[in-house]
């Protein structure tokens, strides 16, 4: 297998597991928390605890590979893409269904940093473009996403959602199985202390630096925009008499503009420096919110996944 | 990287536990008005803190 082969299948990866797992994210599972009984505080912890696996365990991810191992990692995260989505269906309480958001969270949280230091790794010279192509394989499939499973939940009901979420998974377990990497070892010698002390470096960095610190936490309120579209625009968008398909459209239409102008972003900020860009996104964000809530909506009940009947 | 990405997770992670909240307890106009002003304020002091 050469080197192309193997960058295609990891880009081939990279799709079906990110269109597996947003599948299951956006819109369905506000959805599907809401037809179990759970109010807004559950909601949003149930879509926020898969984010908590990535803040335990993203930054400790390099230093796991040194000691597991990155083919250890890489196994693990695509398990955890694959196989979770086949339980959903039997979740009847939010409390299980918050465990299996943690465990599906590792996906992510181990299958991303590990992928990227391998595709770092296998191009040395194209570096650059070869991060680009990877990133824009998974970009595709998490925008795919929320789209298809909007779709499906709307026309064939939850349990048929997630289980097509786990056949996307495991078609990308099936790519990883039949991939050839030859990553480096576990170096091993990395203990518990050395990772905490690797991770209060990067505390002691950020920190002391009030640009980067700043600039971070400007990054982190955006982000609390961002989470709490994803955890309640599904149920706000049925309430103002959308379906789930439809919603699952906003949710596209938000990632194509994103993936669109990130280019055209890029060449701007470079122009007219970060500043002026980083607060018109901002001011943006609070508008969209601001124009949100003109929307008439009624009180419509959860809406419980059973298949559309016109 | 790995730090400024672990803030990054943080406010993802909190974003739907706040707006949770919020809506429990005000509503969605309330809790969606409550997301604008985090914007602002950031906007405001991050305009004044990181100069050129």
């Amino acid at each position: 297998m050469n080197q192309a082969h193997s960058f295609f299948l990891l880009c081939g990866i990279g799709v079906f597991c990110f269109l597996s797992y947003n599948l299951v994210r956006m819109p369905v599972l506000a959805l599907f928390a809401q037809s179990l009984g759970a109010g807004p505080e559950s909601i949003g912890l149930v879509v926020s605890v898969s984010t908590l696996t990535g803040v335990l365990l993203k930054l400790p991810s390099g230093a796991l590979s040194d000691i597991y191992g990155r083919r250890l990692l890489l196994r693990v995260g695509v398990l955890a893409f694959g196989l979770p989505p086949f339980v959903y269906p039997f979740v009847s309480d939010l409390e299980t269904l918050i465990g299996l958001r943690f465990v599906h969270g590792l996906a992510t949280a181990i299958f991303a940093p590990a992928a990227l230091a391998t595709v770092a790794e296998m191009y040395q010279t194209q570096r650059g473009a070869a991060l680009g192509w990877y990133t824009a394989s998974t970009q595709a499939g998490a925008l795919l996403g929320p789209v298809l499973g909007g779709w499906l939940a709307y026309a064939a009901g939850f349990p048929v959602t997630f289980v097509t979420g786990g056949i996307f998974g495991c078609l990308g377990l099936l790519f990883f199985f039949s991939l050839r990497l030859n990553p480096p070892p576990p170096r091993g010698e990395k203990r518990l202390a050395l990772v905490l002390a690797d991770m209060w470096k990067g505390v002691h960095i950020v920190s002391g630096n009030t640009r980067v610190l700043v600039t971070s936490v400007t990054d982190a309120a955006k982000m609390i925009a961002n989470g709490a579209l994803m955890a309640f625009l599904p149920i706000y968008g049925i309430s103002a008499g959308l379906n789930p398909g439809e919603v699952g459209l906003l949710f596209g239409i938000q990632g194509v503009t994103s993936f669109l102008s990130k280019p055209v972003m890029g060449r701007a900020s470079d122009r007219f420096g970060r500043r002026p860009l980083i607060l018109l996104g901002l001011l943006i964000c609070a508008g969209s919110f601001v124009l949100s809530r003109s929307l008439r909506t009624q009180d419509t009940g959860s809406w419980h996944g059973n298949a559309r009947d016109d | 990287m790995g730090m400024q990405g672990m803030i990054n997770d943080i406010g993802h992670a909190s974003g739907p536990l706040l707006a949770g909240l919020l809506i429990a307890h005000l509503s969605y106009q309330g809790a969606f008005a409550a997301i604008a002003v985090i914007q602002l304020v950031a906007a405001g002091i991050f305009w004044i803190v990181v100069k050129r």
